[in-house]
């Protein structure tokens, strides 16, 4: 998936749930992302972290591992059961997610997907919102195709913060391409805390998944530490 | 009795510890030998029965040291469930749990202070959205109407009256106090003064502790 | 177990595959338990265990009261090994599920009913006043393996504990507080380790000490627990997947260096907390003076 580098992002600063943000609410322009709230007059925050700005975009950061689906981002997530015309998917949310026979590449209601409960795919979130169960699809809406989408075979699952995933998607942190010097194997991040990773061996696959989750908590610099050891 | 040694109004150190075991959120909060482990789990899915369409059903266990949970305990849950629901945002969760398990992990006094202290900073862990949070501290009134604000277990069971508050962070307005023993109104209202000032303390330490983490 | 907890096909084949090289996920070998940390104190008879992720605190305390009629010369000694649901997401308290009987059952058997404390040593005046001795197992974090790091905590937080000095001269009953006299040890007759074995497939892949995804996919286990005098005082294999004779054998004499290898560690524990118990006998007595 190709994803843009997003325009400079600053901290701001760190504020608690109750803060108020000191900011003109008669500015046109300005997004609130999550975290923050208007109350009337002034903006709040609902979430401890980092206040960060990216443009005219606010939001509150944190290392939370609790996904809330939003719609258009991408999941890794796993068959649990099997509906009337849907299968039921578990993505890490409070519900877990509903994925129609038909959002499949070239489904028809006779060419069903063949999938199984326990299976791994990546999909995207069709449609979620706090009062209802949320929807995923294995389809780029734009141009129904499967583009990625769909079963992911092998490998292992590792479950992380979701700043993490982010970091990792934006290449924020250097870990993938310091690993990738290393070894080959394929990642699929989902925005939802969970990494799909896989490589040639299972050594090899043993290796990215304690690589990956020990890297979480390292900067640049200790993840080129922790792979030049390995190179050893 | 050994006397005190710190000064009457000071609370004792501090100590948190957050991603204490591993769930959504948790912390460890310390009010000096005094220890709770909170941890919360949510929003996640809730049986049938408890579910509630508009907002997230909110559940609270709280566990002794010693002993199974009685009915102090019961009390205990029902008071943080109570001021916890205050602040959480619930109407963005309807239909979920957020679970909050409190267990005491070492017990020298001002248990519920330090029980409510753990759930607001391993809810904030979580990222539960609340639109405030919530801070409590005790104080006792002794046997010489000195009011000793965080008080150890040898001085509450020698106390007078007991006292814990819990305040909210922006309006510092009263989320909850319970008060026992015998007490003249002039000394409530001193101990719920004092409190608040160390309200105030426990705040700036919450806070200079989120932004160790973050960086 | 929550959804959320569950395995995938694809991570349950992972593991299997990997167990069939001798590769466990985390890079120990199928033998090697995870590390284990013993933090006893700072009041006696409390014991924090942490072994690999899954942590465990057991606190022991005691109070007097009296004998059962039936055992008119005895202590008492209750084991408390409810679970919760922090370490266990979904849990309907008040409702015991599977495992927790299982848990419960299998460290009464260890503990209790091979008498690793010494009741009779509990009496204080026959058929009036003994020591009940109460241990609390709370459950803080399962990564798997609960039991094994719940006897490690019961046993050491047991090695550790104090009850007050008492007295008895001809009718006369005084219990020492703790300030005024030096509270004692408990007199233990030995110390039972548990050592938990899982096993995949059919029986010809096994390891020990697992983590929670290796208990989700295995088809049978084992827990044997042994002394410090090399007897086995509890072996169960309560269903599952049938074993080879020799299996079991093997399991063992596995088992059986592995406890020494434990107890080691809860002796450094010990040592560690009387360490610091002292140093913080003398900064009070420097502080006082």
């Amino acid at each position: 998936m190709k994803h843009s580098k997003p325009t400079e992002r600053t901290k701001v600063k760190v504020v608690l749930p109750g803060d108020t943000v000191s900011l003109d609410v008669t500015t046109p322009g300005i997004t609130l992302g999550p975290g923050l709230i208007q109350a009337g007059d002034s903006i709040s925050c609902t979430k401890a972290g980092f206040l960060v700005r990216s443009g005219s975009i606010y939001w509150v950061e944190n290392d939370q591992k609790r996904y809330i689906p939003e719609t258009g981002e991408h999941v890794v997530g796993r068959i649990s059961g099997k509906g009337g015309e849907f299968y039921r998917v578990d993505i890490g949310s409070a519900h877990q997610a509903i994925l129609p026979f038909l959002a499949f590449e070239n489904a028809t209601k006779k060419n069903r997907p063949n999938l199984n409960i326990g299976d791994l795919i990546y999909a995207r979130v069709a449609l979620a919102n706090k009062d209802m169960d949320p929807e995923l699809q294995c389809l780029n809406p734009m141009n129904n195709k499967a583009d990625g989408f769909g079963k992911l075979e092998g490998g292992m699952v590792l479950k992380c913060s979701l700043r993490y995933c982010q970091r990792l998607l934006t290449q924020e942190t250097d870990i993938c391409k310091l690993l990738g010097q290393v070894l080959q194997f394929e990642v699929s991040i989902g925005m939802n805390g969970r990494v799909w990773l896989s490589s040639d061996t299972i050594k090899h696959i043993s290796l990215v998944y304690n690589v990956l989750k020990q890297a979480e908590a390292l900067n640049n610099s200790e993840c080129k530490a922790l792979v030049n050891k390995l190179a050893v | 009795m050994a006397s005190r040694k710190r000064p009457p109004s000071k609370i004792r150190t501090i100590s948190i510890e957050p991603n204490y075991v591993n769930r959504d959120g948790s912390a460890l909060f310390k009010f000096g030998d005094s220890a709770v482990v909170c941890s919360v789990n949510g929003p996640t899915e809730v049986k049938l029965r408890d579910e509630k369409v508009d907002k997230a059903t909110i559940d609270v266990i709280f566990k002794p040291l010693v002993g199974l949970p009685g009915t102090k305990d019961k009390t205990h849950e029902y008071i943080i469930r109570s001021t916890v629901e205050s602040v959480i945002k619930s109407n963005l969760y309807p239909r979920t749990l957020i679970q909050i398990v409190c267990q005491v992990m070492m017990d020298d006094g001002n248990i519920l202070a330090t029980a409510i202290n753990a759930t607001t900073y391993a809810l904030m862990n979580a990222g539960v959205e609340m639109k405030d949070i919530a801070v409590a501290v005790a104080c006792i009134v002794n046997k010489d109407g000195n009011i000793l604000i965080d008080p150890e277990l040898r001085e509450i069971e020698k106390a007078q009256s007991y006292h814990t508050f819990a305040f909210s962070k922006t309006s510092f307005g009263l989320l909850f106090c319970e008060s026992t023993g015998l007490f003249t109104e002039e000394q409530y209202f001193e101990c719920y003064a004092i409190c608040k000032i160390a309200a105030q303390e426990i705040i700036d330490k919450i806070r200079m502790k989120i932004q160790l983490d973050l960086t | 177990m929550v959804k959320e907890l569950e395995l995938s096909t694809n991570e349950k084949e992972l593991i299997i595959s990997g167990l069939k090289e001798g590769i466990r996920l985390d890079g120990r070998g199928i033998d090697d338990f995870r590390s284990l940390k013993i933090t006893l104190g700072p009041e006696y008879g409390r014991s924090e265990v942490k072994l690999g992720d899954t942590k465990v605190l057991a606190k022991v305390s005691c109070e007097v009261a009296r004998p059962y009629p039936d055992r008119p010369n005895e202590g008492m000694l209750t084991l408390n090994t409810e679970l919760s649901p922090m370490a266990f997401a979904g849990l309907e308290p008040g409702r015991p599920s599977e495992e927790e009987v299982l848990v419960s059952r299998i460290l009464e058997k260890a503990i209790k009913i091979n008498r690793a404390v010494d009741v009779e040593g509990l009496c204080i005046v026959a058929n009036e006043l003994a020591w009940s001795i109460h241990v609390d197992v709370h459950f803080l974090d399962n990564d798997g393996n609960i039991i094994d790091a719940a006897c490690i905590a019961a046993i050491s937080a047991l090695s550790h504990f104090r009850r007050p000095d008492v007295t008895v001269i001809g009718e006369d009953v005084t219990i020492h507080p703790v300030d005024q006299r030096n509270p004692v040890p408990l007199s233990i007759h030995h110390t039972p380790i548990c050592v938990t074995f899982a096993f995949f497939e059919n029986g010809d892949l096994w390891v020990v000490d697992p983590s929670l995804k290796e208990e989700q996919i295995r088809r049978g286990d084992m827990i044997i627990a042994i002394n410090n005098h090399k007897e086995i005082c509890v072996l169960s294999k309560a269903g599952g997947l049938p074993l080879e004779m020799l299996t079991i054998i093997q399991c063992s004499k596995l088992a059986a260096s592995k406890v020494d290898w434990v107890r080691e560690k809860i002796q450094d524990a010990i040592a560690n907390a009387a360490e610091v118990e002292k140093r913080k006998t003398l900064r009070e007595i420097i502080i006082d003076d």
